[in-house]
């Protein structure tokens, strides 16, 4: 091939190849971001039900509530980092795209679990039995004010 | 004579024992009261507001996007000329009873008349009574965007011959007056089969397959079976889950409930009385357990 045809080709073919990896790396960056989400969010699931578990009688363990509690706020204080643009893309995830079409409804219902996790710690943190009930309705509706509009 | 007694008493039992187990809402003292229990059972404020553009409660709009055409549900409020204002009791009721309107049009089973058929003329009248009590909207309806055949309205009367059984609530002598409370909430009011039962090509639900779940419910995605089938349904919940369930909106695992559910659940069983929901529970226990996997996937 003639040198400048050739060089030109060969940049050619090197930036298709560069532009492929970088898209390919950005997706399985998204399939990573999905798999971290994912995690956290079955670890909310899991201290969520302990937390209900205890309450409920159904195990011996008040002097756990505190431990889930505080997970669960420390949980609340990192939901909003762990949904980046673009990983509604990703194949496995339920999270739907109103989530960036809807910034500040999101945001609210971001701020709701927040609040309401950081409520019931401090319930939990008072060994009160009955502020960890009463704070527990408002947390279970902000799970479910967040998955109603923004998860299939 | 002791025979006679025995058998009066009998008939007269499961008479009367059952409607009192149905009509347990008629313990309260007034119509609007009676009326906003049946009301929050009944699931009626979630489809006839649309929440997602702040509308007026019952005002109508709200989108349903269903496999035969986007529905938006009617201004329902008790404004004369933009709602149901001009309704008589009648009309109410013939609408949840048959299905149609005022002036003898059909609706499209997208309101679920087939469910709330079931109703007691008595729940159905204090639910007028509580909708009438409510702030009106003028809010107009929107139309229905749905595709040919489906948007003719004529069709529905050859539907309904096929597919739609009219009728209250029948309790089963057999089963005790809990269990029936139950079917009632279910079936009539929860109207849960809607979208937890699989439809046929027609759009009507298949009994056959009462509660055990749908790749494409009515607004296009999954919906869980809830029939006590260990492997592909619910049957490895205990009663004290489903409680959990319809009281926090929380699963077995942690998770908590999305989607339409979650309004089942903030604004519909969490306000049962403790009996009711029990006897829902009974009720949904008892089903005959169907083997049907529905492709929900767990992925979050």
């Amino acid at each position: 091939m003639q040198g400048k045809l050739g060089k030109f080709f060969a940049l050619a073919l090197v930036s298709a190849l560069f532009a492929f990896t970088l898209t390919a790396g950005k997706a399985s960056a998204d399939e990573a971001d999905v798999k971290y989400r994912q995690a956290v969010m079955k670890s909310l699931g899991g201290h969520m039900a302990s937390v209900v578990a205890i309450v409920k009688g159904q195990v011996d363990h008040k002097d756990h509530l505190a431990a889930h509690a505080d997970a669960i706020a420390g949980m609340g204080k990192i939901v909003k980092d762990i949904f980046p643009e673009g990983s509604d893309m990703a194949a496995d995830t339920k999270a739907l795209p109103a989530i960036w079409e809807k910034p500040d409804d999101f945001a609210k219902a971001v701020a709701a679990f927040e609040t309401a996790s950081a409520n019931l710690a401090k319930a939990a943190d008072s060994g009160d039995m009955a502020a960890v009930g009463a704070a527990l309705g408002p947390l279970g509706q902000s799970c479910g004010g967040c998955h109603k509009p923004f998860r299939q | 004579m002791r025979d006679l007694a025995a058998r009066l008493l009998f008939v007269v039992s499961t008479a009367v024992l059952p409607a009192q187990a149905i009509g347990q809402t008629a313990e309260q003292p007034d119509a609007v009261t009676r009326g906003k229990y049946v009301f929050d059972a009944a699931g009626c404020a979630a489809c006839h507001t649309d929440t997602e553009n702040d509308g007026p409660l019952l005002g109508g709009g709200r989108k349903l996007d269903t496999p035969f055409g986007t529905f938006y549900s009617p201004n329902i409020t008790a404004d004369p000329d933009h709602g149901i204002g001009d309704w008589s009791n009648d009309d109410f009721i013939r609408a949840l009873r048959l299905g149609l309107d005022p002036d003898g049009r059909h609706f499209f089973p997208v309101f679920p008349y087939p469910s709330y058929t079931a109703m007691t003329e008595a729940d159905m009248r204090d639910l007028k009574a509580y909708i009438f009590s409510l702030p009106t909207s003028d809010r107009a309806n929107r139309p229905h965007d749905v595709t040919p055949p489906f948007g003719w309205r004529i069709l529905i009367g050859g539907w309904k011959l096929l597919f739609f059984d009219p009728g209250e609530f029948a309790p089963d002598p057999a089963k005790d007056g809990t269990w029936n409370r139950g079917a009632y909430l279910v079936n009539a009011l929860g109207h849960c089969g809607e979208c937890h039962t699989p439809r046929n090509m027609f759009g009507a639900v298949d009994r056959g397959m009462a509660l055990a779940g749908t790749s494409e419910g009515p607004e296009g995605g999954a919906v869980p079976n809830i029939t006590p089938d260990p492997e592909t349904g619910i049957g490895d919940w205990s009663a004290d889950d489903l409680d959990t369930l319809f009281t926090l909106g929380m699963m077995p695992d942690g998770d908590f409930v999305g989607s339409g559910m979650a309004d089942v659940v903030n604004n519909g069983t969490s306000r049962l009385t403790p009996e009711d929901r029990a006897a829902l529970i009974e009720y949904l226990r008892t089903l005959p357990p169907i083997h049907h996997a529905v492709e929900a996937g767990d992925d979050r």
